[in-house]
């Protein structure tokens, strides 16, 4: 069995499934479980904590935290989301910023109020600009 | 009416080494977007409502994306496969021809397709702005078709009337719409359905149970249709944490 959290559709894996399609920028904390489960009865208490983790990091704004579960013959895979994200006053990042704010949620992840319960396997920063 | 909705794609571009784009210098995103835009406008009857460049960070690599969204080639927004086929040689002789792209997957197009049920989503680009229950079937053949037709004997209103009434006999299923998308690209058509707006047995929110027995019964129900095969259903159930949040479909 593969990894049951990428889903390979022909127009891309559950990554892109989730941040493509809207303007501005998005972290996505991928494959994760919640106290060793990959879907939710109910999801609250884990939003607040992702949420607070993710409000004390410097510079980091965001709309909202949302969660996604997926259930397909591969198996169950869940995904938490911020969207609408602002990085030091920028809705485009450069790769720098990016790849700065990628472990600042790494390390709040790691270090914060989730830590003992969470567990990822990938932090995805994205970052789109529209004519 | 139906609605419809072409959005077509360079996939995991190259531009001049770069897989993200910066926001100032010469290949600034602002700069490519729009150089594209115009580039691919210049196709003979294909318009472009806008276009987005989107860079992905992850562990592994980045990735950046061109999409062009709200077409419409020969005044249709659902397109014939020979005009799918057209529109895609003649995006992909432009990126072909330019010196500043090193390399690129593929270049796709994707045809939306609702029935005339109301629908406040519009499939997997709305993912993160939604807060309920979504469902997909992916990797459908239907009378042997891979890309659907918008006239014909076998043709998407027809499709996506066949599953709206097979769905819809699953007890405890709600559902506010339909959506078929073909997608065509270097290696065939592909076509998935996608159900907006859900609930099972009044919970647009499930446990893993309830959407383990939803599968199952929608993979019976999907059985019942003829000449209708696929590879998968995806169960997606979202939710927010409550928080004000910008709507992005409407750009």
């Amino acid at each position: 069995m593969g990894n049951p959290f990428v889903y390979d559709n022909k127009s891309g894996n559950m990554e892109l499934w989730i941040v493509k399609g809207f303007l501005g920028s998005s972290v996505g904390i991928y494959g994760c479980t919640w106290n060793g489960a990959s879907s939710l009865s109910d999801p609250t208490a884990a939003l607040a904590s992702i949420n607070d983790d993710m409000d004390a990091i410097d510079g980091l704004e965001f709309s909202g935290v949302q969660i996604t579960s997926t259930r397909n013959d591969q198996g169950i895979a869940m995904a938490f989301g911020l969207t609408d994200i602002i990085y030091n006053g920028t809705r485009y990042l450069n790769l720098n910023e990016a790849e700065e704010l990628r472990l600042k949620v790494i390390n709040k992840l790691n270090t914060g109020g989730s830590s003992s319960s969470l567990a990822y396997q990938d932090v995805v920063i994205s970052s789109s600009h529209r004519t | 009416m139906a609605r419809s909705s072409l959005q077509t794609n360079i996939e995991q571009m190259v531009y001049n080494t770069k897989t993200w784009l910066n926001r100032s210098g010469d290949d600034n995103v602002q700069h490519v977007a729009s150089e594209y835009k115009e580039l691919v406008s210049a196709i003979l009857n294909y318009t472009v409502r806008g276009a987005s460049a989107m860079c992905s960070l992850t562990v592994a690599q980045e990735v950046l994306h061109l999409s062009f969204e709200e077409c419409e080639y020969n005044s249709n927004r659902y397109l014939t496969s020979v005009d799918a086929d057209s529109l895609r040689n003649a995006i992909v002789a432009i990126v072909n021809a330019d010196t500043n792209v090193d390399s690129y997957s593929d270049v796709s197009i994707h045809n939306w397709r609702l029935d005339d049920q109301p629908s406040a989503n519009y499939g997997p680009l709305s993912l993160l702005h939604i807060d309920g229950l979504e469902i997909f079937v992916h990797g459908v053949i239907y009378h042997e078709l891979t890309y659907l037709e918008p006239s014909g004997a076998n043709n998407i209103d027809t499709f996506l009337s066949e599953v709206n009434d097979a769905l819809d006999t699953i007890s405890g299923l709600e559902f506010a719409g339909i959506n078929a998308v073909s997608t065509y690209n270097k290696s065939s058509g592909h076509v998935f359905i996608g159900v907006n707006d859900a609930s099972y047995n009044g919970n647009k929110y499930l446990t893993s149970t309830a959407a383990s027995t939803l599968k199952t019964l929608i993979e019976t129900a999907l059985d019942s249709i003829n000449q209708l095969t696929y590879d998968n259903v995806q169960i997606i159930y979202s939710r927010n944490d409550g928080q004000p949040s910008t709507s992005y479909v409407n750009y």
